[in-house]
């Protein structure tokens, strides 16, 4: 196990070595994020992200500050500019590839991060939302807005705000169809993100570990069990 | 068993040492590639076995009878000629598949090359052959056989070499990314 493991690091970090032109690179960085999340190498897969960062021309700190995070977390409420969130889920779709591959990777070192440094998990969470409030939404966007709902109580003191993002997420998938990341997104909806509350109707939570086994295409929220499973 | 395929005429045995090659059943089409025959020359070939009962033919293919009468005709081929009888089939449907069905055939396609591919010498082939075996193991994939995919993508990436990423930097792109997606 152990020698197969150190193989596919090998392997992979050769290949974003290899790889030619922005996509790839992102795509191979992606690769190794995902090994590194499985291998429980958090530490790794920050220094990873962050190469990938600097060569895309930002440089953050691996323990950026909490000034450095607030500063990105009022960037969302400058960027929605009176808007309500609830309208933010009639942002046009993101269809510019060098904007997708960027979420893509913020995508997989939101998991890690979690695990490695607090801040540098709000920063990249933040950075998410801005990007999506910037360029639109995505299958990414989603993502992005659950875990602002996750975090935005506990770290940023704004259960209220919070529980908004987290139901556009949802909405997002659910009604714009933005259905990639529907598994995760329900798995962390079920986690207690508002106190004394889950995000959820009780018939999704029962199954929102069947999600991750099969995607179906159940179109009542209330009856997936059967459903998806 | 043996000595009874050994009392057929040389070309219905070579028929039916090829025809083994491919399985227990084959289509027509399949068969006719590979024996680079008219339909009538392939029917006439295997009338002889049809008649003794030995393999059936059905409405576009034929079975062995029996898997043993497919070992028999099999074990017919010399040990040392296996591996590129496999391989000459192989690239027989390779040519002869038309790209529209490339895809659906692939599998079959693979299945036989691979047997021989070690023998391939020329980079060209080599590097077809890489592609083959990307088709199939994308196939695999999303089917979700992710075994029999990353089996394929395995051989692949054996006939390539550094110098591929030079040469064809996005079919050993495509395979090295794939692989570790489909072996966890």
């Amino acid at each position: 196990m152990t020698a197969e493991k150190v193989a596919a690091e090998d392997r992979m970090s050769r290949l974003a070595q290899r790889a030619k032109g922005r996509h790839d690179f992102c795509v191979a960085t992606r690769l190794r994020l995902t090994l590194y999340t499985t291998l429980d190498r958090s530490d790794l897969a920050a220094d990873v992200f962050l190469d990938w960062l600097r060569r895309d021309g930002t440089s953050w700190s691996s323990h950026p500050t909490h000034e450095d995070v607030m500063r990105e977390y009022e960037r969302i409420w400058v960027l929605l500019a009176g808007r309500a969130i609830e309208d933010l889920i009639d942002l046009p779709l993101i269809t510019d590839p060098d904007v997708l591959d960027t979420l893509d990777v913020f995508t997989e070192i939101m998991t890690p991060s979690q695990l490695f440094d607090e801040n540098l998990n709000s920063l990249i969470i933040c950075r998410l939302v801005t990007l999506s409030l910037e360029h639109g939404n995505c299958d990414a966007s989603c993502f992005a807005y659950v875990w602002l709902a996750m975090f935005a109580g506990p770290r940023f003191n704004n259960y209220k705000d919070g529980f908004r993002f987290g139901q556009l997420g949802y909405d997002l998938v659910e009604k714009r169809g933005l259905t990639r990341y529907r598994a995760r997104i329900w798995m962390n909806m079920v986690r207690p993100c508002c106190p004394g509350q889950s995000m959820l109707p009780a018939d999704a939570i029962s199954c929102g570990a069947h999600s991750t086994l099969h995607i179906g295409s159940a179109t009542s929220p209330l009856r997936r069990t059967a459903g998806i499973s | 068993m043996v000595g009874k395929l050994n009392r057929l005429p040389a070309e219905t045995q070579k028929a039916l040492q090829l025809f083994a090659c491919m399985g227990n059943s084959a289509e027509f089409e399949m068969l006719r590639m590979v024996y680079q025959d008219s339909v009538e020359d392939m029917h006439d070939h295997l009338w002889e076995p049809v008649r003794l009962g030995l393999i059936f033919r059905a409405d576009a293919s034929y079975r062995f009878l029996h898997d043993r009468v497919q070992e028999a005709a099999y074990s017919l081929i010399p040990k040392g000629l296996r591996a590129e009888t496999h391989l000459r089939i192989g690239m027989l449907l390779a040519a002869n598949t038309a790209e529209a069905k490339r895809e659906e055939a692939v599998f079959e396609i693979v299945n036989q090359l691979n047997r021989g591919s070690h023998l391939i010498s020329s980079v060209e082939d080599r590097e077809r052959v890489a592609g083959l075996n990307l088709m199939a193991g994308r196939r695999a994939k999303a089917s979700t056989a992710y075994n029999s995919a990353l089996k394929y993508l395995r051989a692949g990436s054996a006939l390539l070499t550094e110098e591929t990423w030079e040469r064809n930097y996005g079919l050993v792109f495509a395979i090295e990314y794939l692989m570790p997606n489909v072996s966890c």
